[in-house]
């Protein structure tokens, strides 16, 4: 009886033991084929892939925030009163400020709610308006606006 | 031999078993495990990397066949400076659109601590004409190839000491390249 359990045990160990020479043997192909796969990596083609990657990510955020100051000067110039005129004008990013030369305050004010009646205008502050010595009269005008609608086409 | 010796050789035998089993078979079946775990990693990690380095050979291949697209990307912001050739894009506008460049200078955005991959640099031009080709130079300069962003920008018509009317316009912006 004693025998036949050792047997059993010994078999059943033994087979157990060649077993996992097996699976060991099975992980040792499969590391194989891994560093195969490494080996295959075509490192010029990664490269050359993650730098397109990272141009047209660049590339996008840049084309997103790209502005049309043609398509701002557009706009202030449509909405212009015909007996309004710009001396000089100063802009940037969300802010536009011109000196206007008009006949009369009837016309800076036509002028005023020419520019608030836009869309794109968010605010306009008006100030140093004088009067010349030719009658007419100068001021200075800032115009704030929406950056994504005012400077887009 | 006795009937009692007999009983102890089995019970010796049997115990030869225990250790046996504990001391081969157990570990074995524990390796067994482990191996079987690290197996079925292994072989998920294969057929992802497979799968990874088709996808990088089939995305290669079609960037091989659109080199042609990639190469504007190359113009809209090269991988260097080219400051040359933004120089020559600004006289060029400006003759085009029948302005004069009376001035231009460049700059750099410089932060040695940044990892952007993106540099920006800067420029002031000052440029002399009519409103109207003030507007198309702008328009021009806006849908030129290389990538120029407008910051700020003014204009002034002054009269000259022979009373004619000028108008000069001055430009802050920005053009970028790919380090």
């Amino acid at each position: 009886m004693g025998v036949v359990v050792l047997l059993i045990i010994a078999l059943i160990s033994g087979g157990l033991y060649f077993w996992k020479m097996s699976r060991e043997s099975a992980l040792a192909d499969l590391d194989a084929q891994l560093l195969a796969l490494e080996a295959s990596r075509n490192r010029e083609a990664e490269s050359s892939l993650l730098t397109l990657n990272d141009q047209i990510g660049t590339l996008s955020r840049l084309m997103d925030g790209h502005t049309y100051w043609s398509a701002g000067l557009s706009t202030i110039e449509s909405l212009l009163q015909s007996e309004v005129q710009i001396a000089s004008f100063n802009a940037t990013r969300g802010e536009f400020n011109v000196t206007i030369k008009a006949l009369n305050l009837t016309a800076i004010a036509r002028q005023v709610a020419s520019f608030t009646a836009n869309e794109e205008i968010t605010d306009i502050q008006l100030s140093e308006v004088n009067v010349l010595t030719d009658g007419g009269i100068q001021a200075n005008m800032r115009i704030f606006f929406d950056v994504n609608k005012f400077l887009k086409p | 031999m006795t009937p009692a010796n007999k009983t102890y050789i089995g019970y010796a035998l049997v115990g030869l078993g225990i250790v046996l089993a504990f001391v081969v078979g157990l570990p074995a079946w524990d390796g067994i495990s482990a191996l079987n775990v690290a197996i079925e990693e292994r072989q998920e990690l294969i057929a992802s990397r497979q799968s990874v380095i088709q996808r990088i050979d089939s995305l290669y291949s079609e960037y091989q066949s659109r080199e042609s697209d990639v190469s504007k990307i190359e113009s809209i912001v090269p991988s260097k400076k080219a400051l040359p050739e933004i120089i020559t894009a600004f006289q060029t506008i400006a003759q085009q659109n029948g302005m004069q460049l009376l001035s231009l200078s460049t700059g750099e955005i410089s932060d040695p601590s940044s990892t952007e991959i993106l540099k920006r640099m800067t420029f002031e031009i000052t440029v002399d004409g009519g409103y109207i080709a003030y507007k198309s130079f702008l328009d021009s300069l806006e849908k030129n190839i290389r990538l120029v962003d407008i910051d700020e920008m003014s204009g002034s018509a002054n009269v000259n000491s022979i009373g004619q009317i000028n108008t000069s316009f001055a430009i802050r912006g920005s053009f970028y390249y790919i380090k």
